[in-house]
């Protein structure tokens, strides 16, 4: 039986249409459910570039990417948008929250693209998402009024809205300072043992790095080091 | 006083926080001969610490208990540093040969701030007959390889904690064994996330992966 | 389809200041649009009217040249029942002949009407002169004013009209009209169709002409050949005021071409002016859109936020541009005025067209956002994140 979430198998990205660039080689990785995983590595070495492969925002130039069970490398650009509406959330180092739109709103907005009605239930959720983070005090804010703790905060609680099996995180303590980041990487954690949300958080913060049960280190495309407690 | 008893007491006094009394239970042992080096450090003090670490997952104390704790044992093993000496007097009484004391080099890597693993290693070396050298916890990699320049020696043994540092230490090795003057020296590691890690010994390629005053003492004869 | 109309409109609300330029853009050009298309419309309404709205648009006479037209109560009523357009018909008898009083002669051309149904063509009754009146007996005619500022004829006077063959018919002068046409003011004599009958010598079932006025003159040719085509007697020639009044009618239709025209590159003007603005926003917002697809939304959904925004951008200035249209056309009317205090222009507001302005503003919008709807669908969540 196969609890691996993501699996994939000879990865490979290669950048630029004259000048190509080799950004992956040939990686293979399987990521177990329900694990809290963390990826460390050089600016440039390639793992924004798997994260970003991983959570279909980017296609590899050759190789098998298997997400939850499905062939992600050969999806159409509707099913993919599918795909990581309803199965991945995304948290990266910038909030990249909907300035127009109020924390609550954007909280709800992978909901809304989803397509279905907000019913109490969706709404009492999203409640209960901004108080889990710690913003009951400002969900009528909007995106621009608030901190930079809160507003990647307001991103973690909207990754969550539409109960992903993955959540992908680029650096999201990175903005944020030391207060905040020991709020944000206990979130994280609590976060994958309540709702048994599989983690992959890239990451040169130790702390975090302390948080993980797996540490991926990738260097110059390829893994360096895969080191997992036991 | 047994081993047991000596440990019950000191267990004791260390959730008391009671240092006083944890140092005054070891020196006492030590002075009356009651117990050796390898079996305070091994038997007493780790398998207190061992307790008290939040290595584990769940936390079941707070940090700065911990912190308390650890420093009491600490402060124990710097006091037992004369007992040391005095023992490796006595192990080496009966040689009759010069005595070539290899050097080693210990130190926990940058950000690493568990360093009593460390410390004692660097005892049990010394009762071993070595010049050990403590370098420190939070070693940054420059300040390593100019220890390691500087001393040239035989042994350098790292200790890691947080399995986060895995990586560091692969790379650190790998780069020390490409300048050719540090290449030279048996390296070994050890510490908590060595021994509580999935492929380790595949993925750094140290020389020698040790836990106990044993595994030490085994190198020490393979690289005689 | 309701996400993407709920963030056009969030989009457009959240940035006020640069949509309602948008709007007032859209609304300037359908203001414009709206105002040149009435005024031209105006224009040629009162100019038509003043040309042709007091003469007939189609005239049957005889075939042979200098023949009556026979039977022509057999032929009205054919006319009645076949051709539900022609709105009024006259029969006419006219013919040349001269006006005698003591001192003068002069020749005329003596036109003689059915005077209640010619009335509704030439409006003779608005334009007679302070107290003239219409006849109503067969011997009583109206003279043109010059004519009768000539003749130095005064109102109840009798006067002769002499044929070509010398007889002599006198008729009482009951009144003077103005037709606004000089050349008429200067000959025309207006009578009863009995006496014109008579002195022109023609039987009661015989005249000179029958002259149509059709409910919309522009199809005036098209009804003549229709006519002719119907073959209401083989004995009849049909002329339409079309075929008569050629240089008048490039005219208005030189015109009718220029307002269209304008107005057309108006809305061009609008539309690219929109679009340019619209494919600027595509840029303003693509970092949203980027993260919008990231959280999974699809392309088509985000290229019909463009789409809505363009849509509601045009309803907007469709309404600001009709406000604002029909408030320079009020203005107008109340400022251009002639020293008789009536507008130079008559304004003419047709409420289809303004209807019509409006569907343009919303249409043209929505057609200016289609290529900043196409621009957003390129937008990849990845460009965003690196370059963000």
């Amino acid at each position: 039986m196969d609890n691996n979430i993501i699996t994939l198998s000879k990865v490979s990205k290669v950048y630029g249409n004259q000048i190509k660039t080799q950004v992956l080689f040939d990686i293979d990785l399987n990521i177990k459910s329900n694990s809290f995983n963390g990826i460390i590595g050089a600016s440039g070495s390639g793992k924004s570039t798997l994260l970003n492969i991983i959570g279909t925002l980017d296609q590899p130039t050759q190789g098998a990417v298997m997400i939850d069970g499905v062939r992600t490398d050969q999806m159409k650009k509707n099913a993919l948008a599918k795909l990581r509406n309803e199965t991945i959330g995304f948290i990266f180092q910038f909030h990249y929250l909907l300035p127009e739109f109020t924390a609550f709103e954007n909280v709800l907005m992978p909901y809304y693209i989803k397509g279905q009605k907000i019913d109490k239930k969706m709404n009492a959720r999203a409640h209960e998402l901004m108080d889990l983070v710690g913003l009951s005090k400002v969900k009528n804010n909007l995106a621009g009024n608030m901190s930079g703790g809160q507003q990647q905060r307001t991103a973690i609680a909207r990754s969550l809205i539409n109960n992903p099996k993955l959540i992908l995180a680029d650096e999201p303590t990175g903005n944020l300072d030391s207060d905040t980041t020991e709020v944000v990487y206990d979130l994280l954690r609590d976060i994958n043992k309540q709702f048994e949300t599989t983690f992959i958080v890239i990451t040169h913060d130790r702390r975090i790095a302390e948080k993980t049960d797996r540490i991926i280190e990738i260097k110059d495309g390829k893994i360096f080091n895969d080191f997992s407690r036991i | 006083m047994t081993k047991e008893l000596i440990h019950s007491r000191f267990s004791k006094a260390l959730e008391n926080h009671n240092r006083e009394e944890a140092v005054a239970i070891i020196t006492d042992a030590l002075e009356n001969n009651q117990i050796s080096i390898q079996t305070l450090y091994e038997e007493v003090l780790t398998q207190s610490l061992n307790s008290i670490s939040s290595n584990r997952q769940e936390q079941s104390m707070p940090i700065w208990e911990e912190h308390l704790s650890s420093n009491i044992v600490r402060t124990v093993v710097e006091l037992t540093l004369p007992y040391v000496y005095q023992q490796r007097q006595q192990l080496e009484a009966n040689h009759t040969q010069p005595l070539n004391r290899k050097k080693a080099v210990v130190f926990c890597l940058e950000e690493e701030y568990h360093e009593l693993g460390a410390r004692m290693t660097t005892d049990f070396l010394t009762l071993l007959g070595f010049d050990a050298y403590f370098i420190g916890a939070n070693t940054p990699k420059q300040e390593i390889f100019s220890a390691i320049k500087h001393f040239k020696p035989d042994l350098v043994c790292v200790s890691v904690t947080n399995y986060f540092h895995l990586t560091k230490l692969h790379r650190l090795i790998e780069e020390l064994r490409t300048i050719e003057v540090l290449k030279h020296f048996t390296f070994i590691v050890g510490g908590y996330a060595v021994h509580n890690s999935s492929d380790v010994k595949s993925q750094i390629k140290a020389d020698y992966y040790v836990r106990t005053f044993d595994d030490l003492k085994a190198v020490k004869e393979a690289i005689r | 389809m309701r996400l993407a109309f709920r963030i056009a409109l969030r989009f457009l609300s959240s940035s006020k200041g640069q949509t309602v330029l948008i709007a007032l853009g859209i609304a300037i050009g359908i203001s414009v649009q709206i105002f040149i298309g009435s005024l031209i419309e105006g224009l040629q309404i009162s100019l038509l009217d003043s040309t042709i709205g007091s003469s007939p648009h189609i005239t049957i006479s005889a075939a042979e040249k200098n023949d009556p037209v026979e039977d022509y109560l057999t032929l009205e009523n054919k006319i009645d029942q076949q051709y539900s357009k022609v709105s009024f018909m006259t029969p006419s008898v006219s013919g040349g002949a001269f006006m005698k009083t003591n001192d003068k002669t002069q020749q005329i051309l003596l036109r003689g009407f059915e005077l209640d149904l010619a009335d509704d063509i030439y409006k003779i009754s608005d334009k007679l002169i302070d107290g003239s009146m219409m006849p109503s007996s067969d011997d009583e005619i109206l003279l043109g004013i010059s004519l009768a500022e000539e003749f130095d004829v005064t109102i109840g006077e009798t006067i002769d009209i002499l044929t070509a063959t010398g007889e002599v018919y006198p008729a009482k002068v009951v009144g003077y009209f103005d037709l606004k046409v000089a050349s008429i003011n200067q000959s025309w004599i207006i009578s009863p169709l009995a006496f014109s009958q008579n002195t022109l010598g023609l039987t009661t079932d015989q005249v000179t002409s029958l002259e149509i006025q059709i409910d919309s003159p522009f199809d005036a040719d098209i009804l003549a050949t229709q006519m002719l085509g119907d073959n209401l007697s083989d004995q009849i020639r049909i002329d339409n005021w079309k075929d008569q009044n050629e240089q008048l009618l490039s005219g208005l239709s030189g015109q009718s071409t220029s307002s269209l025209m304008i107005q057309v590159f108006v809305v061009i003007s609008v539309v690219l002016g929109i679009a340019s603005v619209l494919a600027i926003t595509v840029l303003q917002k693509s970092r949203q859109i980027g993260i919008l697809k990231a959280m999974g939304i699809n392309d088509k959904t985000s290229s019909l936020v463009f789409l809505f925004q363009g849509f509601i951008l045009g309803i907007l200035g469709g309404i600001l541009g009709i406000l604002f249209g029909l408030g320079l056309l009020v203005v107008f009317t109340k400022f251009a005025l002639n020293p008789d205090g009536t507008p130079v222009v008559p304004i003419f507001i047709n409420m289809k067209f303004i209807g019509l302005s409006g569907f343009i503003a919303v249409a043209a919008s929505t057609l200016a956002s289609i290529i900043p709807a196409l621009k957003s669908r390129k937008l990849s969540p990845i460009e965003v994140i690196k370059n963000g």
